[in-house]
């Protein structure tokens, strides 16, 4: 699958111009990996995971027909496109739309003392690799390391800069079998695994993830296959699973049951037996 | 911040002895200070008494024959190197024998609430009695044991908030052990701060902290790099953090603490130009009235001539100042501005706030008190905290509970205030559970804070029983047995149930770090 938000022409742009699709900006997130962070999330997704807790990420923003920030002459008035967020001298943090890698910056250096890095998520962030590239060279500029969030819909092999430019990867194992992910997801989960594999074998694991909800799928085997796939890569990062929590959920998967905290106790003893050297619940 | 209002009413002592919700102790205490009252040693202006009645200035029920320094900081490590002659105690030769020691001596050290306000060091106090416990034993146990008793019987015996314990900044294995067993006892005496700096204290040791403080509000973190800085500018002994989070000299204390309510003093005049004309003169008075208290108490109450601390050296007087006190420039600035703007959103009004502060701040300094010899022999400023009948008027230079602006910008609105309060200033931030998953994020937003110079930061998490009122700590099951008519042991409880009511401080604002909170919210600055 290739990655679709494109437009050639940005390839030739200087970087900071490069304009993403965005969700919203969390500028201290203690939930998006290690330490304090500056969260960004990308509007945009190929998934349909039916018990997605932001499903408003997934729709995927008109480009807009001018450049961001432009100012139009209407009449005797100077209008600002109302598509274009104001200016970001203070920290605007939801509506989805579309901002440049610049105006994102000014917005980590503003919070730039007081994080340990930035983590793109969303949606599903690359579905727009070109921005996170060029967002995470310029965070690194600063110091500040990035981590992808990522449903791994999109192959990272096909993204070499960009991987090299990253300091890790989260990655969501949905489910382990490929016809329970499709009617989970809406998509098969052939390119997960390999995306799996590939970031085990390049060590650019950070935590793989699992959301657990009894019933939609079989826990127990995706945390086993998960499990023991990690353990025979060797892998140290965590397996976090995570209990499905009905906030946010479109109906009618919202009124499936949690687990309970017995089954997440006992799938977090499956996963260590199984060799994996970390599980968490979170 | 002594529920000291019962005094001004008839029969305040006969009040005392029929509430149903004072302990004996309480009673006692409270008989006490009615008893103070009846002496009348100050010669206090018409002027400055006037300011006194409109509640300008403020003395904080600091008593009207002030015999005692209102905070007394001793230097715990001499005491347990020499032993105590008066006390008839020998240097201790093992863990037991050194919180016993420590036990016996703070019951003999005075304050404003009679309860020590600063406790020690008490990671570097204990650490070579850990040391060599673990050596005898070959585990943890006796140790652990023996500080889990020592800080149960502070609870329990010190029973007051602002009694107040450093640890830091290096990391210890005494240190680990009293944030292990903070974490499980959660009580709310001692209060405890963890002296920070990330140059010395390891990471490890601060997500520990970090992690304890989430669920128990305790420790706060202070700033070391600038405290030491500036008291060795001061040539004082060292520092410590006392009472809410009172910067003062090691083996000193602080003569006295008034506070200017700017909230008070705005309520005066009906437009910026004639408050900032008359801002020097009110300053000028309280700091008489300052001088006055001072002399009483050094002069005449004979406290520096007959106490066994001052004899022992665990206290000397050249280590002594006064804490000039600020209260409520939000409220000021906010009925002042001329541009409307708001204290803590608006630049405007940030700059007004930071204007008034410097004012006041180069008049304190260039004011020389008799009987203060370090810091250029000038009273250092503090944001005070607030007392429990405050209504509507913030702590020094906080923004307004309701009206914060999301943290990153808080955190860079704040910081500027901090270097003029080198005896306090803080600020309080409670954050949502999750945070505690993840405690190195908030060594993170401490190290950014301090490096834009924040002095000291406290955080507690939304779910804890032990939360942070003011300054200080209470439980919020404490509060619910005053609020059955029952008493409860702490006698700050009821500071914290009148500041819940008067200051809605349960109503700060939760500092949300997570994508699932803010999914469905705008955040505006």
């Amino acid at each position: 699958m290739k990655p679709r938000n494109i437009a050639p022409d940005q390839q030739l742009k200087d970087p900071l111009q490069i304009q993403g699709a965005i969700s919203r900006i969390i500028p201290f997130s203690s939930v998006d990996g290690p330490g304090n962070r500056f969260a960004l999330f990308l509007q945009g997704c190929d998934f349909n995971c039916r018990y997605c807790h932001n499903p408003e990420t997934r729709q995927k923003l008109p480009r807009p027909t001018k450049q961001v920030g432009s100012i139009t002459q209407s009449g005797s008035k100077m209008v600002i496109d109302p598509a274009i967020p104001e200016s970001s001298d203070k920290i605007k943090c939801s509506v989805p739309h579309w901002a440049t890698v610049e105006q994102i910056m000014e917005q980590i250096r503003l919070v730039q003392p007081f994080i340990r890095g930035i983590t793109i998520s969303g949606g599903e962030c690359l579905l727009q690799p070109e921005f996170c590239l060029a967002l995470s060279q310029s965070a690194l500029s600063l110091g500040l390391p990035t981590l992808l969030d990522s449903c791994g819909s999109v192959l990272f092999s096909q993204l070499p800069r960009l991987m090299k430019a990253i300091h890790g990867i989260m990655l969501d194992i949905k489910a382990w079998n490929s016809e329970e992910h499709r009617r989970l997801t809406g998509l098969s989960n052939q390119i997960v695994l390999e995306n799996l594999e590939w970031a085990a074998d390049h060590n650019l694991l950070q935590e793989v993830r699992t959301v657990i909800v009894p019933g939609e799928f079989n826990g127990h085997e995706t945390v086993k296959q998960t499990a023991s796939f990690l353990a025979q890569k060797k892998v140290l990062c965590p397996y976090v699973l995570i209990p499905f929590r009905p906030h946010g959920v479109r109906k009618p998967w919202n009124t499936l049951d949690p687990p309970s905290a017995q089954l997440m106790e006992d799938l977090r003893i499956l996963a260590l037996d199984a060799g994996c050297k970390q599980v968490i619940i979170r | 911040m002594i529920k000291n209002q019962r005094l001004r009413t008839a029969n305040p002592a006969e009040t005392i002895i029929r509430d149903s919700q004072l302990t004996y102790q309480q009673k006692l205490h409270g008989l006490a200070r009615v008893a103070e009252e009846t002496v009348e040693v100050l010669e206090i202006p018409p002027q400055i008494q006037e300011f006194r009645d409109q509640g300008i200035i403020c003395d904080l029920f600091e008593g009207s024959a002030p015999y005692r320094p209102r905070y007394i900081a001793p230097d715990f490590h001499r005491a347990l190197r020499q032993g105590s002659d008066f006390l008839g105690l020998a240097p201790p030769s093992d863990i037991w024998e050194a919180t016993a020691f420590l036990q016996i001596l703070y019951k003999h050290v005075p304050s404003i609430t009679t309860f020590p306000v600063f406790l020690g060091n008490l990671d570097t106090l204990l650490e070579p009695f850990v040391q060599q416990s673990l050596q005898e034993t070959g585990n943890q146990k006796e140790a652990e044991k023996a500080i889990g008793l020592f800080l149960q019987h502070i609870d329990r015996t010190l029973n007051d908030s602002f009694c107040h314990a450093n640890l830091g900044p290096e990391s210890t294995t005494a240190g680990e052990l009293i944030l292990k067993v903070t974490a499980e006892q959660k009580n709310a005496v001692p209060n405890l701060t963890l002296l920070y700096d990330p140059q010395i204290t390891s990471d490890n040791f601060a997500s520990l902290a970090a992690q304890v403080g989430l669920e128990t509000a305790k420790p706060s973190f202070a700033n070391h790099q600038m405290f030491s800085k500036e008291f060795d500018s001061m040539s004082a002994h060292g520092y410590v953090i006392a009472s809410c989070y009172n910067g003062l000299p090691l083996g000193g204390g602080s003569y006295t603490l008034v506070r200017l309510n700017l909230k008070k003093l705005a309520d005066q005049y009906s437009n910026l130009e004639d408050f900032l004309q008359d801002l020097p003169s009110v300053v000028k008075h309280q700091l008489k009235y300052m001088d006055e208290r001072v002399r009483f108490l050094v002069e005449e109450s004979q406290f520096f001539q007959t106490s066994f601390l001052v004899k022992e050296g665990l206290i000397s007087q050249d280590q002594f100042t006064g804490m000039f006190g600020i209260v409520g420039l939000a409220e000021a600035v906010n009925q002042l501005n001329p541009t409307k703007g708001l204290f803590g959103s608006d630049p405007t009004a940030d700059q007004l706030g930071m204007d008034i502060i410097s004012r006041i701040s180069e008049q304190v300094k260039h004011h020389k008190a008799s009987h203060v010899t370090i810091g250029d022999r000038a009273y250092l400023l503090h944001a005070q905290v607030g007392i429990d009948l405050d209504q509507g008027v913030s702590p020094g230079c906080r923004v307004p509970i309701g009206q914060e602006p999301p943290l990153p910008l808080h955190l860079i609105q704040s910081a500027p205030f901090h270097q003029f309060f080198p005896s306090g200033i803080g600020d309080v931030f409670a954050f949502e559970s999750t945070m505690k998953h993840n405690p190195g994020a908030l060594v993170d937003i401490i190290k950014g804070a301090f490096a834009q110079g924040l002095r000291y930061l406290s955080a507690y998490s939304a779910d804890s029983d032990v939360v942070r009122i003011t300054g200080y700590l209470v439980k919020r099951s404490e509060i619910d047995k005053l609020n059955r008519g029952e008493p409860s042991l702490l006698d700050t409880t009821v500071l914290g149930k009148n500041a819940v009511n008067n200051l809605r401080v349960l109503d700060r604002k939760l500092r949300e770090t997570s994508e699932t909170s803010v999914s469905s919210k705008v955040m505006e600055p």
